[in-house]
């Protein structure tokens, strides 16, 4: 199974021309990335095209990643970066695009597509958490999810804070979201 | 019946796959990716990028110039860029020194690579790139290549 072969095997292989071994790295974190990266409120296309570059620097770097078992961690910076670059560049939109149209503080992306009362409500909170928790959620719901190890390094936060602040976030989401009965 | 935090977490994920999934393109972009590693170049560190670096952005901004300049190095050679974004568009002008004149190309991830002729002193330009994580290629005289480290434009 891949899920069992760790960083360091993975790196080393697919710096060795492997192409499954970089398939397996790609299948591992880039749901993560894109959870990190939807943070910054980029549109689809942009941060799509983070994520790619993040791979692409990873490429680039496959021959010097120090410690491979802190691979995660390492990803999410350099996606972070390259996040605060492209939200700061301050060029005009794409093609199509309404400039006045780039949300603020408003609906998640995706928001219109949630039928669900309740689940339209937990996701508009997740966006309203502030930090770490949304962060914190977002990494947690990646699929697969990172270890809390992982989650350390990428939040630079003790591994055993995290279990517990994933319990106050998990609180303040299901307040924010009307679940516990009480006023937000 | 109140969910536990794992069934919460777990109820979290399925929202997120159906409101805001990982595009399926970028996952098998992301694979295919593999085929750009580059064995023979020497990568051209990003130095600078006046999207976050320079004091200035705040006044060029204000100014309405939606230039941004990028610098790579590796070792003494230099590659200056000026990236100009129209929408779905993006012409890339700039110099080249320290580095004896030779072929340079334009890439786009996902995009073939483009020519690009050199002039006098280096100069070059390049007009309309499609957006997303761009590299130039720069095969020296004296036989090495150099690739500009990739970044989003």
């Amino acid at each position: 199974m891949v899920d069992d072969v760790s960083n360091s095997e993975l790196v080393a292989a697919a710096a060795a021309g492997d192409e499954k071994a970089w398939a397996a790295l790609v299948d591992r974190y880039t749901s993560l990335l894109w959870n990190l990266t939807r943070r910054y409120r980029l549109d689809q296309a942009d941060a799509a095209d983070v994520v790619q570059t993040t791979w692409l620097r990873l490429l680039e770097n496959l021959g010097k990643i120090a410690d491979p078992e802190r691979l995660a961690g390492w990803l999410a910076t350099t996606a972070s970066r390259e996040c605060l670059r492209v939200a700061k560049r301050g060029d005009v939109p794409r093609a199509g695009e309404d400039f006045y149209s780039i949300p603020d503080d408003g609906p998640a992306p995706g928001d219109r597509l949630l039928d669900d009362e309740l689940d339209a409500a937990l996701w508009r909170a997740l966006a309203m958490l502030g930090e770490p928790c949304e962060r914190l959620i977002r990494l947690l719901i990646s699929d697969p999810p990172p270890s809390y190890a992982e989650a350390s390094q990428i939040l630079n936060m003790k591994v055993g804070s995290i279990g517990p602040t994933r319990q106050r976030c998990l609180s303040r989401l299901r307040t924010l979201a009307g679940l516990d009965g009480s006023e937000p | 019946m109140t969910e536990t935090d794992d069934e919460l977490i777990g109820r979290l994920r399925r929202i997120a796959q159906r409101a805001d999934p990982v595009p399926e393109s970028l996952r098998s972009a992301a694979r295919a990716a593999f085929a750009l590693r580059d064995l023979d170049a020497r990568v051209a560190e990003l130095v600078r990028d006046s999207a976050v670096d320079a004091p200035l952005t705040a006044v060029r901004a204000a100014l309405g110039d939606t230039a941004r300049m990028l610098s790579f190095e590796a070792g003494d050679t230099v590659i200056e860029c000026e990236v100009t974004a129209r929408p779905g568009e993006r012409d890339i002008s700039g110099q080249l020194s320290g580095g004896t004149a030779g072929a340079l190309e334009a890439e786009v991830a996902g995009s073939p690579p483009v020519a690009v002729p050199v002039g006098a002193h280096g100069f070059f330009l390049v007009r309309g790139l499609p957006p997303g994580p761009f590299r130039l290629r720069w095969r020296l005289a004296g036989g090495e290549t150099l690739a500009t480290s990739w970044t989003t434009v």
